[in-house]
């Protein structure tokens, strides 16, 4: 687990790569607001996970990053481009988009046409093509699944078809629109890798999830959203710290956490290795001051 | 399927609610009503029957509160159509002896002014009484009732689904879009680019759309569907005697119509 | 009502692989049983033979015998059947008949194809809806709820049809965890009153809390099946693709740092009872 502030990588990189979104405003045409002024930056490499219930405002906000939406009132920028200025197929080539249902992605017949059909649109020659269908496929772990149907497979296996063809557009941004919602433990895991290995070759992963055990581990920072705000932004460590703040947004902490808050451990821990180390420090605090308070003798056993 | 954010899906429909005595007559009546105006007005002997039954159709737009609407809606569908009727017939029309006036080459005949008049008389009348239909009659409560006079059940549900698919069709489509766009593919600017991108937006949509409708189909049969019990129906729209008569009278009145005007026409012919 | 599943065997039309291999379980009635395993293992096509659209939907080739409350399935028909065992999907979108206008006439649906009397059915939707807390929004347009909204309405439809068997097919896998707990808290109100329920769960902190019975399934065939102490219980679970909850992880390494010991706990707030009582002793 990180100890730095995220924000302290994004200044390291250039500083001209990144997204911005400046007091960010957005009104649906019905009337709904759905942003009530956001202002973020991520840089690259970041892995950021974005929480919040339903009707926080998180799917409106992730589609202002490759210009879907353009905000009623604010700006976003992506390496300083401007998304009003370019159609969306043109911030393609910079932010990769995931699709929560990956029905409204997939037609073609075969996982590998899928899978090429984003990098060609990009306009990439048939070799550089190949070389990245074969990479994507590798980075979700789903390479068996190369020759069959996509239709042919289940629901989860086909998010990661979708997943694969967003990261075949060797994108330095990508984002996730719940990529966890109806996986298995053993997909969950794939998913976990795949976010490390992205974050790894320095791209940036935002992803949207309700999985709270999923984000602490593998994302190294945690946006709470409520009501159309930004109400935290940090570590996982310092976001799991604020319950109160938390309850607000309708987000529970991972279970361990929750644990170790309803036993007032008195620090936020994270895993079971955190948990079994902060207990052991409660129950050795503990043990002098009750026997002395019993008046029994330092060791009972040996009576 | 409904996104993280939940933006209510409106229906596209063109019904228009208002509180008036039309609005509450049963479906049925509205749409046996309809008929015949549509058939007296294909049938009309004179451009004065025509007229009377627009104005009809106007007095109970005007019991119906929805003029205005009607008015936009019919002018908007005929304008262009009856523009091009007069052009054509008023320029064109054959056996023309008395000409009206002449404007260059161009000479525009009585015959075919008056044949004009009275083929837009009938347009604008037929179009307004499907509007004026339109506008009373929820479309649902139309299928409901005739499925309750005994229009197959299954054939009823296929059109009040498909009724309120497609506006969810168009909903999926526009995410389809959306998707497709956001790996790169270009839909604006030249033909071919356009082409280009209608196989990955019709196919999932295409699909998904075959996909929910048969989970559809398999959450209607576990709801006793294909029951053979007769259905009993819990929001039963009102339906007066005085209506029941008033169908059947305007049916007969309309059939007597039609065989009065089909006998002058046999023994004009003969003449 | 019990169901009694009887060596099935099922392969979907146009696959080499059965989906359920030799599948011998029987549910009680007024159990709460939950189905788990990776994707893949069967849950849904177990929860469709059940409600008998395998086969009578899928087509298929089946071999054993599924009988629900003495009824078998093969003989029966899906409507038939649907007056016993009721069946909520995962995708709340796909359930919605689309051929009514209120939430109220989508209840009703079900009962008026069936013939009951008005007066029946007003009384039956209006119990339905208030079960799962829709009544005050029975004159909106079922398109118009979101999805956790959605997935009640369907539970209403099939309450409404009062089965005495109801199966959920990770009906909760697409809603956030606000949805979920709702859905939950119906659940365990329809088992608190008599009701037999299946329910194939990904989210083990509710299968600890509320399962009567545990059944893994792994490639088609039942890995384990016991209470949940039992099956979550087993050293090796992580070789059929399912994690328990983490809870229960952190319980059995502080067993294994000798920080605690006794009966694993099957719910959070137990597990932080349990460990305050060490730190108190």
């Amino acid at each position: 687990m990180s100890t730095e502030s995220p924000r302290v990588d994004a200044d390291r990189t250039d500083t001209g790569k990144c997204i911005v979104l400046d007091d960010v405003h957005f009104e649906y045409p019905g009337g709904v607001v759905a942003l009530r002024g956001v202002s973020l930056k991520i840089g690259r490499g970041e892995t950021v996970a974005i929480v919040g219930e339903n009707g926080a405002g998180k799917t409106t906000l992730v589609k202002h990053l490759n210009g879907l939406l353009k905000p009623s009132s604010g700006s976003v920028t992506v390496d300083g481009i401007d998304t009003r200025s370019k159609t969306v197929a043109f911030m393609a080539r910079l932010v990769g988009f995931v699709f929560q249902n990956p029905d409204d992605q997939l037609f073609q017949n075969q996982v590998a046409r899928e899978v090429a059909f984003g990098p060609r649109n990009l306009g990439y020659p048939t070799e550089r093509v190949e070389e990245l269908v074969k990479w994507a496929v590798e980075q979700v772990e789903i390479s068996d699944l190369l020759p069959r149907h996509p239709y042919d497979l289940g629901l989860a296996q086909r998010k990661l078809v979708s997943i694969a063809s967003i990261v075949a557009m060797d994108t330095p941004y990508i984002v996730l629109d719940e990529p966890t919602t109806g996986q298995d433990h053993p997909g969950t895991e794939k998913l976990g890798r795949l976010v490390a290995r992205l974050g790894g070759a320095g791209k940036t992963v935002i992803a949207i999830t309700h999985d709270m055990e999923f984000a602490a581990a593998h994302f190294a920072r945690i946006i709470v959203m409520a009501d159309g705000k930004v109400i935290l932004d940090g570590t996982p460590r310092e976001v799991f710290s604020r319950p109160a703040v938390l309850e607000r947004a309708a987000v529970e902490p991972p279970q361990i956490t929750r644990l170790g808050q309803l036993l007032e451990l008195g620090e936020c821990v994270l895993d079971e290795g955190e948990f079994l180390q902060a207990f052991s420090r409660r129950l050795a605090a503990l043990k002098p001051s009750h026997e002395h308070e019993a008046g029994q003798p330092a060791r009972p056993e040996e009576l | 399927m409904p996104s993280g954010d939940d933006v209510t899906m409106g229906r596209a429909t063109l019904y228009v609610h208002r509180d008036s005595a039309i609005h509450r007559l049963n479906p049925l009546t509205k749409g046996v009503f309809f008929c015949c105006v549509v058939v007296v007005a294909f049938t009309a002997p004179s451009v004065g029957t025509v007229l009377s039954l627009l104005g009809a159709v106007v007095v109970a737009a005007v019991v119906a509160k929805v003029l205005r609407n009607l008015a936009t809606l019919v002018l908007k569908s005929a304008f262009l159509i009856v523009f091009l009727i007069f052009v054509v017939q008023g320029l064109f029309y054959p056996g023309s002896k008395a000409a009206l006036w002449r404007i260059g080459p161009v000479t525009v005949w009585r015959e075919g002014l008056n044949f004009a008049v009275f083929t837009s008389a009938r347009l604008i009348t037929i179009i307004a009484a499907t509007v004026l239909f339109i506008l009373t009659t929820k479309a649902e409560d139309l299928v409901s009732e005739m499925m309750a006079h005994g229009l197959s059940r299954k054939l009823g549900y296929v059109v009040l689904m498909t009724m309120q698919i497609v506006p969810q069709m168009q909903a999926r489509a526009t995410a389809i879009l959306d998707a497709q766009r956001s790996r790169g593919l270009e839909t604006e600017g030249g033909l071919m680019k356009r082409f280009r991108a209608y196989v990955p937006i019709v196919g999932p949509l295409v699909v998904g759309s075959i996909i929910s409708l048969e989970t559809r189909s398999l959450a209607i049969e576990a709801r006793g569907f294909s029951s053979p019990t007769r259905r009993v129906r819990v929001e039963e729209i009102p339906d007066s005697r005085g209506e029941r008569i008033s169908r059947w009278a305007a049916a007969a009145l309309t059939a007597l119509f039609v065989v009065w005007r089909f006998v002058s026409w046999i023994s004009s012919s003969i003449h | 009502m019990d169901i009694v599943i009887d060596s099935l065997t099922y392969t979907y039309p146009g696959q080499a692989q059965p989906a359920l291999k030799d599948i011998s379980l029987s549910i009680q009635s007024g159990e709460l049983c939950c189905l788990i395993g990776a994707n893949g293992a069967g849950k849904s096509t177990l929860c469709c033979a059940i409600a008998g659209f395998v086969p009578h939907f899928y087509k298929g080739e089946m071999y054993g015998s599924v009988t629900v409350g003495g009824l078998d399935t093969v003989q029966s028909s899906i409507g038939n059947l649907a007056r016993r065992v009721g069946i909520v999907f995962q995708n709340p979108f796909d359930q919605i008949t689309g051929a009514t206008l209120t939430v109220f006439a989508e209840v009703a649906f079900g009962l008026e194809n069936l013939g009951i009397p008005r007066d029946e059915t007003m009384r039956r939707v209006e119990d339905a809806l208030r079960k799962v807390n829709l009544w005050d929004l029975r004159t909106r347009s079922p398109l118009e709820l979101s999805g956790g909204q959605q997935q009640r309405l369907a539970i209403a439809s099939v309450l409404a049809m009062d089965p005495p068997i109801i199966v959920l097919d990770e009906a909760t896998s697409q809603l956030d965890p606000a949805g979920t707990r709702e859905i939950w808290q119906i659940i365990a109100m329809l088992h608190a009153s008599g009701k037999t329920l299946l329910v194939a769960e990904h989210k083990m902190e509710y299968v600890a809390r509320h399962a009567s019975k545990v059944v893994l399934l792994y490639k088609g065939g039942i890995a384990a099946c016991g209470s949940p102490r039992d099956v979550f219980g087993k050293a090796d679970i992580a070789a059929f693709g399912v994690r328990r909850p983490r809870f229960m992880e952190l319980m059995s390494g502080l067993a294994r740092e000798g920080l605690w010991q006794g009966e694993m706990p099957l719910t959070l707030e137990d597990a932080a009872s349990a460990l305050k009582k060490v730190a108190q002793s």
